[in-house]
């Protein structure tokens, strides 16, 4: 009968899971985690072991073993008797199972044995399931705080973690807890504020830094946890210490900061000195902004492209450009907007002048459709408020469609060419979906927003920003 | 480890990943600290690029991560002491995003533009 119980026995895993549940005392996660890694050489699985937890999650965890050790026991005791199965009444089958398998033969009988070690071990896997699905809500206890919560989204989510190369003492951040849950507590250090010069924050940060992380081991600076400066706060700079003294001594000394005004924050406003509020404005291609500082400050610019993973991006300018020699510009008046002119900057200085597909490059700077595009940083450009000017956006606008001038009408030449290049690249680079750019009349639309959502239509002309689409009959209400 | 702290001002550039702050020389000689295992960004300097971010905001100097709330809330006590943004501009690229899945690591954007 050796070989039968074999059959029952599931492979060397289960074996191993009875071994288990005699010897482990810790976390029924645990026995899973250990099961994963019996194969792994790494040390993550138990160093979540070893994290300081409190003593009541310890108490929890005890209370959470001996609800899953249920079914473990059970399990357990009914190794010994003939598999029964929660999903199939087959205990007459077994019976007969043992009869058939003597003969060797039957593949009748190899069927029901093979569907047995697979029923074993997906009862198996359903039992584990539901053991682990269990929600915190049966757990008899009163109100988790985030430290305990937090301890247990870690212990139970810490088996889901592949092990990876984890370098040693350093780890990326495998549980992660929603802010919103971490508020500060009785038992956080507290959270002290100070004057100092503005400007200097991240200065006065880097210098309380380098100040405790030099003398850590003189165990001079052990009261203070951290320094803390936002870009919002000018003029403030943050230590977390345990006490005031602490904080004092981390900052005094050093140049910018009004030692005399350091004071304590209360609990409740410590969430809103480091919660950062994103940026709304995120530049768009499309999007109008104005040049800061430079030759072009002030004016009206137009975002072409954003650089991926850079802060900066590339615009359309108004070229204002010196078509006459240098040294005869008087250099307080300011060239005026104009577009490119391809024939003044072939008089001027024809050597710098070379054009590649669409663009045209001359003295170093970029050119397309007549405008400057320049790569620039955000921080030069004022994003917020911008308020474009009918005029503006007119002058902008009146270099598309390229009107009278007989300059304007060799870029018209170049133009159209390069509008349709531009427009196709432009599709490719988009990563923010189609531009106005990339309608072509003719092309179907559907209005999205305002009164007449849902109408579709077909775009007869566009005009910058502005398409006209004439909307399909039977649409209209 | 003396170099915990920037000598340098300027280029200075946070990890989109782990959020600590370091010079561009010193990602592009040494890579990130905490995340070299899974990004390789010493001697790569188009890494550097992907996966740093000059745009940062609420710098802290961080010397006891496990123990003070404010890396706590900041998502950076799990790593070693130094400086460190609660606020870094930018998303790594999605390959990057996809091999940190791969080795069982969540992304989690430092931009706030997750939500939190």
């Amino acid at each position: 009968m050796a070989d039968v119980e074999d059959m029952f026995d599931d492979e060397p895993a289960g074996r191993r899971f009875s071994s288990d549940e005699e010897e482990d005392e810790s976390r029924n996660l645990g026995t899973r985690r250990r099961r994963q890694n019996s194969g792994d050489e790494d040390a993550t699985a138990r160093r979540y072991d070893d994290d300081d937890d409190d003593d009541e999650d310890e108490d929890e965890d005890e209370e959470d073993d001996r609800d899953y050790k249920k079914p473990q026991a059970k399990k357990g005791a009914r190794r010994k008797r003939p598999r029964t199965n929660n999903f199939l009444d087959i205990e007459a089958t077994v019976d007969t199972d043992e009869e058939e398998e003597e003969d060797e033969d039957g593949a009748l009988g190899d069927f029901i044995v093979d569907n047995e070690e697979e029923l074993a071990t997906a009862e198996k896997d359903a039992l584990r399931q539901r053991a682990a699905a269990r929600p915190p809500v049966f757990q008899d206890d009163e109100t988790l705080d985030a430290d305990a919560i937090e301890a247990q989204l870690r212990e139970r989510y810490s088996g889901y973690v592949a092990s990876g190369g984890r370098g040693t003492g350093s780890q990326i951040d495998a549980d992660w807890v929603p802010q919103r849950l971490i508020i500060p507590g009785i038992n956080d250090p507290h959270l002290w504020v100070s004057r100092c010069s503005p400007g200097k924050e991240r200065d006065i940060v880097l210098a309380v830094g380098r100040r405790v992380l030099q003398w850590a081991s003189s165990g001079k600076y052990k009261g203070v946890y951290s320094a803390y400066t936002r870009s919002g706060l000018s003029g403030f700079i943050y230590v977390e210490a345990r006490t005031q003294a602490d904080a004092l001594a981390a900052l005094e000394g050093i140049p910018g900061v009004f030692t005399s005004k350091l004071t304590l924050v209360p609990i409740n406003d410590m969430i809103d000195v480091v919660k950062v509020k994103t940026h709304t404005t995120r530049l768009n291609p499309g999007s109008w902004v104005r040049v800061k500082r430079g030759n072009y400050a002030g004016d009206l610019a137009q975002v072409a492209s954003v650089i991926e993973s850079s802060d900066a991006v590339e615009v359309r300018l108004l070229p204002r450009l010196d078509y006459s020699a240098d040294g005869r510009r008087d250099k307080r008046a300011r060239p005026p907007q104009r577009l490119f002119s391809v024939e003044e900057a072939q008089k001027a200085d024809s050597r710098s002048l070379s054009s590649r597909q669409n663009e045209i490059l001359w003295k170093g700077d970029r050119f397309i459709n007549g405008y400057l595009h320049k790569d620039m940083r955000t921080v030069s450009l004022q994003t917020e408020d911008v308020n474009p000017t009918l005029e503006e956006i007119a002058l902008f606008a009146a270099g598309e469609t390229g009107e009278d001038g007989d300059e304007q009408a060799a870029i018209a030449a170049l133009a159209s060419q390069a509008t349709k290049a531009s427009s196709a690249l432009e599709g490719i680079d988009e990563a923010n979906g189609l531009t106005v750019r990339d309608l072509q009349p003719g092309e179907s639309v559907e209005v999205v927003e305002g009164d007449l959502a849902g109408v579709a239509g077909v775009v007869r002309s566009i005009d910058g920003d502005v398409v006209r689409v004439e909307p399909e009959l039977g649409a209209q209400r | 480890m003396a170099s915990l702290v920037p000598k340098d001002k300027r280029q200075l550039r946070a990890c989109l990943i782990c959020g600590i702050v370091q010079n561009h020389h010193t990602f592009r000689d040494m890579g990130c600290p905490n995340c070299e295992v899974h990004v390789k960004m010493a001697r790569h300097n188009d890494m550097v690029t992907d996966c740093t971010s000059g745009t940062f905001d609420g710098v802290m100097a961080v010397f006891q991560p496990k123990k003070s709330w404010v890396c706590k809330f900041a998502h950076v006590s799990s790593y070693r002491p130094g400086i460190y943004a609660s606020h870094v501009s930018g998303r790594i690229p999605e390959d990057v995003e996809d091999a940190l899945a791969r080795a069982g690591i969540a992304y989690h954007p430092r931009d706030g533009s997750a939500d939190d």
